[in-house]
């Protein structure tokens, strides 16, 4: 403890939102310099899945929370979920494929652009360091 | 044509989602969000799990593959 009281070593969260934000962008900045079927981007992904499955297994050990009641209008998301996966596989199996576009397209189309690449990619750290750790 | 239409039924499910999530932060709980709903689901290993392996392979498809 210091001599004005604060607990000396501790992290604020303010602090490490914005390091964990500036980590994410790094991240994505890092992604949107790599290309698809290429063993940098191959290295880079398999990086944070690495890391996310380290802290996934981590938190795992710690054991499970208690289960929460039921969330309410659960169903909703349950349903757009059928939704999006339906429409995504009538998508793929539609000929011809250029008139069908998937998913798959559509985030080709974000990686197309740097910036957009660079934060499809600092989001998607930060979402599996929630998934792993929240 | 069929593109267009494509991308437009794409929009309408995007559209959908965040609507939802509006809604769900409007309700003050009596809907709930995709965050909250996420976090529900992590509470059980086999939630965290699904979760995590999903988000990998999300993020194996949109920037390695």
């Amino acid at each position: 403890m210091s001599r004005t009281g604060r607990a000396v070593g501790r992290v604020s969260p303010r602090t490490r939102q914005v390091v964990g934000a500036g980590v994410a962008l790094g991240y994505g900045a890092l992604v949107s310099f790599t290309r698809p079927f290429t063993w940098p981007a191959d290295l880079v992904t398999a990086g944070a899945l690495a890391w996310v499955a380290a802290l996934t297994l981590w938190r795992l050990r710690a054991g499970a929370a208690a289960a929460a009641p039921r969330a309410r209008g659960w169903p909703l998301w349950a349903a757009l979920a059928v939704a999006v996966v339906g429409w995504e596989l009538f998508c793929y199996v539609s000929q011809p494929r250029a008139a069908h576009p998937t998913l798959s397209t559509l985030i080709d189309m974000v990686d197309a652009h740097r910036a957009a690449k660079t934060l499809a990619g600092a989001l998607w750290l930060a979402l599996g360091w929630e998934l792993a750790l929240r | 044509m069929a593109r267009d239409a494509t991308f437009a039924v794409w929009a309408v499910l995007g559209a959908l989602a965040v609507s939802a999530q509006l809604v769900a932060v409007c309700s003050r709980g009596r809907l709930v969000g995709l965050p909250d709903l996420a976090r529900r689901l992590t509470r059980a290993r086999s939630g965290r799990l699904v979760l995590v392996l999903g988000w990998m392979w999300l993020g194996w498809h949109a920037f390695a593959r």
